[in-house]
């Protein structure tokens, strides 16, 4: 994949996120200058994109955040850590195929799919897909830190 | 009062489930069957539980929900299905308008839409 279709991918999901985020008053993001490092206990969630690019598309953030993350979206605290997991494989699917809608509404033909997610979680976790394009934005919030990294080949 | 319409949700994401069945709770008249979590899964739960109404979505492993619709439409043109997806291009909106579902719910969904959604397909059957 070519830098400028890159380019305009990561401007769709940033687009997805704000608007998924636009009416939460209590976590708010700002968009980092450049890649943020994750350090500690983290989720890291997986998902495949197919169709005319191939890729995938991973969600990076320290629990905490997290936490807070699936507090705001659902109302009440966390209460298992596999609820957490569950809670944030659907919010990378949702994410990821709002910004997927998008493009493929933007450019007939291109006919993109998702494939269901998956979840690590780990300390100083490092997931590398070798031999794509990536492309990575950091966000940082009074909660903690997230990044979401874009790769196609 | 008639017995209450039940109600299947497909999807591979044990949240969505929960999600619903929050969305139900003050609701009477509605009981939200066990989860299933494919499309295969889904066809054998409509087999064996009859249900009123089924939240089917789409991307999920063994059969996507478009798959499973197209089986359950071709067996049953009436059964009631909403369409619930992150997904919402024009191919598929269109595909599934082709093969006769006519509700589409886009996540994130909210608790209110859910039962938007039971009331407007449910309702014509009640009594």
């Amino acid at each position: 994949m070519n830098q400028a279709d890159l380019s305009y991918f990561c401007d769709l999901m940033d687009a997805a996120f704000a608007r998924l985020t636009a009416d939460k008053e209590d976590l708010r993001f700002s968009k980092a200058d450049g890649p943020l490092e994750i350090g500690g206990r983290k989720f890291s969630t997986v998902i495949g994109v197919v169709g005319y690019y191939k890729g995938r598309m991973q969600i990076e953030m320290d629990k905490n955040l997290a936490c807070k993350l699936y507090e705001t979206m659902n109302g009440e605290p966390v209460d298992e850590e596999m609820d957490l997991c569950y809670y944030l494989a659907e919010f990378t699917n949702i994410l990821t195929g709002n910004g997927i809608t998008d493009w493929n509404n933007a450019f007939k033909g291109i006919s993109l799919r998702l494939t269901p997610p998956a979840v690590f979680v780990g300390d100083n976790l490092d997931l590398l897909t070798p031999e794509v394009s990536t492309a990575s934005m950091g966000y940082q919030s009074d909660y903690g830190r997230m990044k979401i990294e874009i790769g196609f080949i | 009062m008639g017995r209450a319409y039940k109600v299947l949700v497909v999807d591979d994401s044990p949240f969505v489930w929960k999600a619903i069945k929050k969305a139900m709770e003050p609701e009477e008249g509605y009981e939200l069957l066990e989860q299933a979590f494919n499309g295969k899964m889904g066809l054998e739960m409509v087999e064996r539980f009859k249900p009123d109404l089924i939240f089917l979505d789409i991307t999920m492993p063994e059969m996507d929900g478009l798959q499973a619709a197209e089986i359950l439409l071709r067996k049953d043109p009436g059964i009631r299905i909403v369409l619930i997806s992150a997904m919402g291009d024009k191919l598929i909106l269109d595909k599934a308008k082709q093969l006769g579902i006519k509700a589409f719910l886009p996540k994130p969904f909210k608790p209110e839409e859910v039962i938007q959604q039971l009331r407007s397909l449910l309702a014509p059957a009640a009594g």
